[in-house]
């Protein structure tokens, strides 16, 4: 086990995901059993502090935030200890409050976006998303929605005071969590709620899982047919919809490589991929609604390969995905 | 984000190819009873195989090939169980009693294991200790609550449930919606402290002396003591001063 500044609880070593979760455990009660990080957690008042300053900032300067988050692709269905990154039972001390409190993280958040001027419904969580084994596999989940949805409906139900974690008796079929129920005491309740955001993140790149390379037109149409069924469902017809990663403009194909020279442009996909992602999105009913899409960048250097995607954060030896060409920065979301 | 690698599936359908071929079965058989040994009839013991998990990005899924297994047997008047034909591994097991207040290990502790072998039948005796009854009836004269059940997909107004030891929550299970209010309702373990929850950002609450109570994530003392079951009531007296 270890921890992490930015964790309110212990992680798995190896792995790095949150103890008490489901897959090491057999129960939804890693919210409750995950330790508390006493050790390290930078604490949510100077977090609170930190993004705030952040926020005036970008307000002084004139710019516009159009969407928050502080835990990518978050997954309360696996690891329900990720709830505290919305509730947190466990660092009440941390935020100022009584032991036994519990800190309301997403409604600071959201006062702080407030407090600035930026729309405080553009807090948001977002979304990984779980595609299949077989292009036309869409099985109900144990939330009634399609089970491609998980991760938003996970989101969803953690910020309305509904149950998470896996279903009772849900089977992971073709790689998604197919039928079970939503059932009090086997799933973790939360302990507050709140309204829905005003904005939907989902993080989609349509194919079939472990076959990169084929159907992303087909599986597109699918996928974002489905998330009109989750906007239908959670009542967010009206929030604003992101992509907020899938296929870039230009993808490198075949660069799994072995180590040491282990490169990729992230997903093994053909160069077709962003076209056919598009075609398929044109195919599907969230067509009719106005959508961002927000490609994941890929640098490639001007040999055409891709430049490592290290293990070292931005701006690191090894790392250049996350910085501009030279590694140098400024950030610079823009192919060389 | 995507980190399985396309070579390391080969592997996995090669593993998985060989345990549906092999597929060795046996069964979990066993009682459940109280701390005394006295059987208990009609409790639902629901079992599911363990699995070995892969990451794929920020999910994580049953490894290709990994058997899935798991169902609900209910014991008879001796409080036996069977649970015959499952596929070998390791299996957690809770148990929960419809018709008295006996603590299901899966919420308030770690869920009951066993492990299947080969043509056997592994024995395996599944004692409950005894809690009480949490109940909670929220009167609505005012008609400020939904009128419907807790679900999925309906909007919650309050919160009800208990918090105990550090942080840990449990909520209450709104079981009955009628014109006049709510009910909630939860199995406590004795024995340790606890403090009731109540939580809304739509109404105001008052106990039954009429007094307010803080619906900010109230935290009133109690003690659960064997053989009585908690029961608290309190009453809309409005909408919620501020929405936060």
């Amino acid at each position: 086990m270890y921890f992490n500044e930015f964790a309110p609880f212990g992680l798995e070593s190896p792995g790095g995901y949150p103890i008490g979760n489901y897959t090491s455990t057999g129960s939804n009660q890693g919210y409750n059993c995950a330790p508390i990080n006493s050790q390290n957690f930078l604490g949510w008042t100077n977090i609170f502090n930190v993004i705030g300053a952040v926020l005036a900032k970008a307000k002084a300067a004139g710019v516009n935030v159009y969407e928050m988050g502080i835990q990518d692709e978050m997954n309360t269905a696996a690891f329900t200890a990720e709830e505290r990154y919305i509730y947190d039972n466990s660092m009440p001390l941390s935020a100022g409050l009584p032991a036994g409190s519990t800190v309301d993280v997403l409604s600071n958040l959201r006062s702080l976006m407030s407090t600035n001027n930026f729309d405080s419904g553009r807090v948001s969580y977002a979304a990984f998303w779980q595609d299949a084994t077989v292009a036309t596999e869409n099985c109900e989940n144990f939330y009634t929605d399609y089970a491609r949805n998980i991760g938003l409906d996970t989101i969803a139900q953690g910020i309305s005071g509904s149950l998470i974690g896996i279903g009772q008796n849900a089977t992971a079929t073709d790689l998604l969590w197919c039928g079970g129920t939503a059932t009090a005491g086997y799933m973790l309740s939360t302990p507050m709620y709140s309204t829905p955001p005003d904005i939907v993140d989902a993080h989609i790149y349509p194919a079939l899982s472990f076959a990169g390379s084929q159907s992303v037109q087909p599986v597109a149409a699918l996928d974002y047919g489905d998330v009109v069924h989750f906007l239908t469902l959670a009542g967010q017809q009206s929030a604003a919809i992101v992509i907020g990663e899938t296929y870039p403009g230009t993808i490198y194909p075949g660069e799994w490589g072995t180590p040491p020279n282990q490169q990729y442009c992230w997903l093994n996909v053909p160069s077709t991929a962003p076209t056919s992602n598009v075609a398929g999105f044109n195919q599907s009913s969230l067509a009719a609604y106005t959508v961002v899409f927000r490609p994941f960048m890929s640098l490639k250097d001007p040999t055409g390969e891709c430049f490592a995607y290290g293990s070292m954060g931005p701006g690191q030896p090894g790392n250049y995905q996350g910085v501009n060409y030279n590694g140098n920065g400024p950030y610079t979301p823009t192919h060389p | 984000m995507t980190t399985i690698k396309a070579s390391s599936l080969a592997a996995l359908l090669a593993a998985s190819s060989a345990l549906a071929q092999s597929a060795p079965v046996g069964s979990l058989q066993g009682s459940v009873t109280d701390p005394q040994g006295q059987p208990i009839a009609g409790a639902q013991v629901a079992y599911r195989r363990r699995f070995n998990a892969i990451a794929i990005g920020n999910g994580v899924m049953p490894a290709p090939g990994e058997a899935q297994a798991f169902g609900t047997t209910v014991t008879g008047a001796d409080g036996a169980y069977l649970a015959p034909g499952l596929p070998v591994g390791p299996y957690m097991l809770c148990v929960n009693v419809p018709s008295a207040p006996y603590v299901d290990p899966c919420a308030w502790q770690q869920p009951f294991s066993a492990t299947v072998s080969a043509n056997q039948t592994t024995p395996q005796t599944l004692v409950l200790t005894k809690g009480v009854y949490l109940k909670v009836r929220i009167n609505d004269p005012l008609g400020l609550l939904p009128q419907v059940e807790d679900g999925a997909w309906t909007p919650r107004k309050l919160i009800v449930g208990v918090k105990y030891a550090e942080g840990a929550y449990q909520g209450a299970e709104n079981t009955a919606v009628d014109s006049a209010g709510r009910d909630y309702r939860l199995v406590l373990p004795t024995g340790q402290a606890f403090w009731l929850w109540l939580f809304s950002r739509d109404v105001a609450l008052a106990d039954s002396r009429g007094a307010a109570v803080d619906t900010s994530g109230s935290l009133i003392p109690f003690q659960p003591v064997a053989g009585q079951d908690q029961v608290f009531t309190f009453t809309v007296s409005g909408p919620a001063r501020q929405a936060p």
